[in-house]
C-alpha cells in the first residue's frame, strides 16, 4: 500500500515536470529561441573555419539571394518585359537590376593612362604608331584622337572586362551559336529559403513560362533549387508521411481495436519530446533542425515500451507488470548506451542529437513506467488472436539447417561488410534539386561564364595595396593552369583594379610610348607636329583608381563579391575560380601552402569531407557503443547474450552487407537510420531474450517493426537523398530485425514455458 | 473660300504624292542587296573638331561574309578585318561593323535594329537618314546620313562631340583591287 502511494506521488512529480517543460516551451516559443538550419552548424568551429566562413557569408549575401533568367526565341525582348511587369508584381523582389548598361568606359575615363592592357603592354613604340594609325583611318564611331590616340580604354575594356553580356535596344543579353538570349537580374527581397519568397517568384515564372510555349526559359537562382525542395518535401508529406501516418493507425487500430490504447501508446512518445525538447533548447541554447528531425525520429522507439505493455496486458491480464520492468529497464538502458555515446564526439551536432534522443526515451520511459500502469483501458479479445495467430510464424521445432543458413548469410554479409563497404560522402549526390533544374543552372553559368562560387582562393594582407599586389603574383600562376586546360576561368579584383604599384609602372610605360610613337604618327598622319603637346596633356595629372572607386559604380557592382573587410578588419579578396580539375586542385592546394596568406577552398568538397568526417565519427562511436553491449549483454545473459544482440548487430550487419553488394555508399544518413535499427532491434533481442515464448512480446516486437517499417522504411521512397538513404537503411534494416527474431527465440515451446518461469537470477 | 478649300485639297494631294514619293524600305532592300558590291573603293574624310582639323584617306573594301577587309592605301597602308570574331577590334569599331556592313550589303532590317530610318527621295536617288535607338550608340553618334542609287554612293556620319566622318564609296572589281593590294 506504502509502494502505491509512493509511486502514485512520483508519477504526480512527473506530471509536474512535464508540466513545468510545457511551461519552458512556451517561453521558448514565446521568446523566438535561435533555431538553426545549416547543416554546418553541427561541426565545430576553429579559427580558420572562421575566416572561411566570413568569406562564404559574404559570397552567399553576393549569390543567394540574386536570381538570374535567361529567355529565347521569337519576339523574346517584348515577353521580357512581360516577366519583369510580373515578378515585380509578385513582391517578392528587391529589386531587378539596372535597365541601363553599366558602361564602365565612362567610370574608367580618367584613370585610362594608369590601366595598361594587351595588346598594348608589352607592344613596341611602332606598334603603337600603327594600332594609333589604323584606328585613325578606320570608320569607326570615335577615334578619341585628342584623349587618347592609342586606344589605351579600348584595349582594357576588351581585354580586362568584356563580358559575355551585350546591350542590345537598352537590353542585355548574351549571343551564343547564334541565338539571342534576354537576361534578367535580379535580388531577392528576403532570405531564398523562406516559402513566402520562393512561392510567388516561382509561381510567376511559372505561369509565364506557360503562357509563352514558344520560349525557352532558363533559371538560376538558390531560390529555385531552395523551391523545389520546399515543393518536394510537400508532396511527400503528403504522400509518404500521410500514408504512412494511416498505415501505422490502421495497423494499431487493427491490432488493439480500443481508442484509450491507441492514446496510450502515442502518449508516451508526446511526453518524451515536450521532456526533451525544451531542456536540450537550454542546454544547448540553439536547436538545429536536422537535430530535431532524427532526434524525434530516435524517440519514436519509445512507443516500443508502450506497445510491449499494452500487448502484455491484452495477453495476460492477470499477470503483474513488474514482470515486464527488467525488460523495459534494460531496453532503456542499452538505447542510451547507443545514443549516449554520441556525447563523447567533439561534434556539437552529434552530442545535441544524442542529448535530445536520450533525454527524449528517459521522458518516454518515465511515463510508461509511471504513468501507463494507473491507465488500464479496456483491451479487446481481437489483440489476444491475432497474437495467437502471429506466434504460429517460429521456426520448426528441428531448425538447424535454418541456423546453419542464418550463420552462413551472416558471415557471408560480414565479409562483404568488411571488404567491399565504401563511403559515400559527395555532397552532390545528396542535392536534392531535379536534374532538369542542375542542367539550367549550368547552362546559365556557362553563358554568362559567370562562378558558381564552389571553388576560390582566399587571399589577405596587411592593407588593401598590398593585397591587390599579392593578387597580381597570383597571375602567373593561374593564367598557366588556365592555358594547360586545369582551369577554364578565373575572376580577381586586381584584374579589374591594378595595385598602386603596378599603375604607377603602367603609367611611366605610357609616357614613356607617347613621347616614342607620337612623333612617328603625327608625321604618317599628315597632321601638324605642333599637335604633340596637346595630346600629351592628358598624362599629366592622373588619378589613381582604388578599389572602393570601382566597387561603387555599377559597373563595378559585380565584382563587390570578390573584395571583404574581416571582422580584424584586414582586407581579405576572393579568387573565383571555375572549372577547376582534379590536377588544378592540386596545384592550388600547393600554391596556397607556399604563399603565405593565402587559402584554397573547394565548397563542395569541404563540405562532402565534414560530412564524412561526421559520418566517421557516428560509425567509430557506433562500433564502441556495439562493443559495450556486448560486453554487458555478455555479463548479464552468459551464453545466452548472442540471442539479445541477434536482431540489433545480425540486421546491422545484413543491411551493411547488402550495401556492399549493391555497391551503395554508405552516408552519414545511412548511419543515423542504422542507429534507429539498432535501437528497435535492442529492445526486439532484449524481450525475445527476457520473454523468450510470450506471444505479447512477439506481437509487440512485431507491431514495433512495422509501425517503424511504416514510419521509415517508406522514406525509401523519397526523392530527397538523404531521407531516401535514411528509408532504405530502416525498410532492410527493420525487415532484417524482424526476420532474426524467430531465431533468438526459444527453440521448442517447453523451454520457453520454462523459462518464462524462472527468476533472471538462476538463468 | 471654296477656292482656299480647292487650293488646300491641292496641297494635300500634293503632299500625299510627297509621301508615296518616300521609296519603299522593302523595294530599296531588294535593289541595295541585288546590286551590293563585293569590292569597291572609298574616299574618306574624318573632321576632328577638337583638333580643328582634318583627315583624308583612301582605299578600298572587299566583303566577306559578316566581315568587311578595310584597306587603307594613302596616307598611310593599313588594313583592318572588320568581322565581330576578331578580338582585337576596338569597340567603337565593332559598334559600326552592322551599320557597315548592312549598308554595304543592302541589309535593311538589320539596320532598322539599330536605327531609326527615315527615307526620303525615289528609289533611282534616295536619301536616308538613320538615327541611333541605342542610347549607348545616340551618346556618341548624332546621326548618319546616306545617299544613293542603285547602291550606296555616300554616307556622313555626325558624332555628338563634333567630329564628322564622310565615306564616298563606288563598286569596283574585285580583281582589279586585289593586284593593287599591298602587302600587310
Amino acid at each position: 500500500m506504502r509502494g502505491r502511494d509512493r509511486e502514485r506521488r512520483v508519477a504526480l512529480v512527473w506530471g509536474l515536470v512535464l508540466a513545468a517543460c510545457a511551461l519552458l516551451l512556451i517561453d521558448q516559443l514565446w521568446r523566438g529561441a535561435p533555431v538553426e538550419s545549416r547543416i554546418t552548424a553541427l561541426l565545430p568551429d576553429t579559427a580558420e573555419t572562421t575566416r572561411f566562413a566570413e568569406a562564404e557569408t559574404h559570397l552567399d549575401q553576393a549569390f543567394a539571394s540574386r536570381l538570374l533568367v535567361l529567355v529565347s526565341g521569337p519576339d523574346a525582348a517584348e515577353a521580357m518585359v512581360d516577366l519583369k511587369r510580373r515578378l515585380q508584381a509578385s513582391g517578392s523582389l528587391e529589386g531587378i537590376d539596372d535597365e541601363s548598361p553599366p558602361r564602365p568606359d565612362r567610370v574608367l575615363s580618367p584613370y585610362r593612362y594608369r590601366l595598361l592592357a594587351p595588346p598594348l603592354d608589352d607592344a613596341s613604340a611602332s606598334e603603337w604608331q600603327e594600332r594609333a594609325l589604323s584606328r585613325l583611318f578606320t570608320p569607326g564611331l570615335d577615334a578619341e584622337p585628342r584623349r587618347d590616340p592609342f586606344g589605351l580604354l579600348d584595349a582594357w575594356l576588351t581585354h580586362r572586362l568584356a563580358g559575355p553580356v551585350t546591350w542590345r535596344d537598352g537590353m542585355p543579353g548574351v549571343t551564343a551559336e547564334g541565338r539571342r538570349w534576354q537576361l534578367l537580374s535580379a535580388s531577392l527581397a528576403g532570405s531564398p529559403y523562406a516559402p513566402a519568397q520562393q512561392g510567388p517568384v516561382v509561381e510567376a515564372l511559372d505561369a509565364f513560362e506557360g503562357d509563352h510555349p514558344e520560349l525557352e526559359v532558363l533559371r538560376a537562382g538558390l531560390v529555385f533549387h531552395a523551391a523545389a525542395g520546399t515543393r518536394q518535401a510537400k508532396r511527400e508529406i503528403t504522400t509518404i508521411g500521410l500514408g504512412s501516418l494511416l498505415g501505422i493507425l490502421l495497423l494499431l487500430a487493427w491490432t488493439f481495436r480500443r481508442p484509450g490504447v491507441l492514446a496510450s501508446l502515442v502518449l508516451p512518445v508526446a511526453a518524451g519530446i515536450l521532456f526533451a525538447l525544451p531542456l536540450t533548447w537550454t542546454l544547448f541554447g540553439t536547436l538545429n533542425l536536422l537535430t530535431l528531425a532524427f532526434g524525434a525520429s530516435l524517440i519514436g522507439v519509445a512507443v516500443d515500451y508502450a506497445l510491449h505493455l499494452q500487448c502484455a496486458r491484452a495477453l495476460h491480464p492477470r499477470r503483474p507488470l513488474t514482470r515486464l520492468w527488467p525488460a523495459l529497464a534494460l531496453g532503456l538502458a542499452s538505447s542510451l548506451t547507443a545514443y549516449l555515446v554520441q556525447l563523447a564526439t567533439p561534434l556539437p551536432g552529434l552530442r545535441q542529437m544524442a542529448t535530445f534522443a536520450a533525454l527524449g526515451l528517459t521522458g518516454a520511459w518515465l511515463t510508461v513506467r509511471l504513468w501507463l500502469p494507473r491507465l488500464a483501458p479496456p483491451h479487446h479479445p481481437a489483440t489476444a488472436t491475432i497474437a495467437a495467430r502471429l506466434d504460429r510464424c517460429r521456426l520448426p521445432p528441428r531448425a538447424g539447417r535454418w541456423q546453419a543458413g542464418l550463420a552462413v548469410l551472416l558471415l557471408a554479409a560480414l565479409g562483404l561488410a568488411l571488404v567491399g563497404l565504401r563511403a559515400g560522402d559527395d555532397l552532390r549526390r545528396l542535392n536534392p534539386s531535379p536534374d532538369t533544374l542542375i542542367e539550367q543552372q549550368q547552362r546559365v553559368q556557362a553563358l554568362l561564364q559567370r562562378s558558381g562560387g564552389q571553388h576560390y582562393l582566399l587571399a589577405t594582407a596587411a592593407s588593401g595595396p598590398r593585397l591587390l599586389e599579392r593578387l597580381e603574383t597570383l597571375e602567373a600562376p593561374l593564367s598557366r593552369l588556365v592555358a594547360q586546360g586545369q582551369l577554364s576561368h578565373y575572376r580577381h579584383l586586381a584584374q579589374a583594379v591594378p595595385s598602386p604599384q603596378r599603375q604607377a609602372a603602367n603609367l611611366q610605360d605610357v609616357r614613356q610610348r607617347y613621347a616614342q610613337a607620337l612623333p612617328g604618327l603625327l608625321e604618317e598622319a599628315g597632321l601638324p607636329p605642333a599637335l604633340e603637346a596637346t595630346l600629351t596633356d592628358p598624362l599629366a595629372e592622373t588619378p589613381v583608381l582604388t578599389p572602393n572607386a570601382w566597387l561603387s559604380t555599377p559597373a563595378g557592382a559585380a565584382d563587390r563579391a570578390l573584395w571583404l573587410e574581416t571582422a580584424d578588419g584586414r582586407p581579405a579578396a576572393l579568387v573565383l575560380l571555375d572549372g577547376v580539375t582534379p590536377r588544378a586542385t592540386r596545384t592550388l592546394e600547393a600554391l596556397a601552402d607556399d604563399t603565405p596568406g593565402l587559402h584554397y577552398r573547394d565548397r563542395v568538397a569541404t563540405l562532402s569531407e565534414r560530412l564524412g568526417h561526421l559520418r566517421q565519427q557516428i560509425g567509430l562511436w557506433l562500433g564502441l557503443a556495439v562493443l559495450g553491449l556486448v560486453a554487458g549483454f555478455g555479463w548479464r545473459y552468459r551464453r545466452r547474450a548472442w540471442r539479445v544482440l541477434l536482431p540489433p548487430l545480425g540486421a546491422v550487419v545484413l543491411t551493411l552487407g547488402l550495401f556492399a553488394a549493391l555497391g551503395t555508399g554508405v552516408t552519414l544518413f545511412h548511419l543515423l537510420g542504422l542507429l534507429l535499427v539498432l535501437g528497435i532491434g535492442l529492445d526486439a533481442g532484449i524481450f525475445s531474450t527476457e520473454h523468450p515464448g510470450d506471444p505479447a512480446a512477439w506481437l509487440a516486437i512485431s507491431l514495433s517493426c512495422a509501425s517503424s517499417l511504416l514510419a521509415f522504411g517508406l522514406l525509401s521512397f523519397s526523392a530527397t537523398p538523404a531521407l531516401h538513404h535514411l528509408g532504405l537503411t530502416c525498410l532492410v534494416g527493420l525487415i532484417a530485425t524482424w526476420g532474426l527474431v524467430p531465431f533468438a527465440r526459444a527453440r521448442r515451446r517447453s523451454d520457453q514455458h520454462h523459462m518464462e518461469h524462472v527468476p533472471h537470477g538462476e538463468r | 473660300m471654296s477656292r482656299t478649300a480647292l487650293a488646300l485639297s491641292l496641297l494635300m494631294l500634293t503632299l500625299a504624292g510627297a509621301v508615296e514619293a518616300a521609296p519603299d524600305a522593302g523595294r530599296l532592300a531588294q535593289q541595295l542587296r541585288e546590286h551590293a558590291p563585293t569590292c569597291g573603293r572609298f574616299t574618306q574624310r574624318r573632321w576632328m573638331a577638337d583638333l580643328d582639323t582634318g583627315l583624308d584617306s583612301a582605299g578600298h573594301f572587299r566583303r566577306q561574309g559578316e566581315a568587311l577587309i578595310w584597306q587603307t592605301l594613302t596616307p598611310v597602308a593599313d588594313r583592318v578585318r572588320l568581322a565581330p570574331d576578331n578580338p582585337d577590334l576596338p569597340l567603337g569599331l565593332k559598334a559600326m561593323l552592322p551599320v557597315l556592313t548592312g549598308l554595304l550589303a543592302g541589309d535593311w532590317p538589320t539596320l532598322e535594329q539599330h536605327f531609326e530610318v527615315r527615307l526620303e527621295g525615289e528609289i533611282a536617288a534616295w536619301r536616308a537618314r538613320l538615327a541611333p535607338r541605342d542610347p549607348a550608340v545616340a551618346e556618341r553618334l548624332e546621326s548618319l546620313q546616306v545617299k544613293g542609287g542603285d547602291r550606296v554612293e555616300r554616307v556622313l556620319l555626325r558624332f555628338t562631340d563634333g567630329d564628322r566622318l564622310t565615306l564616298k564609296l563606288e563598286p569596283a572589281g574585285c580583281d582589279a583591287l586585289d593586284t593593287k593590294e599591298p602587302e600587310s
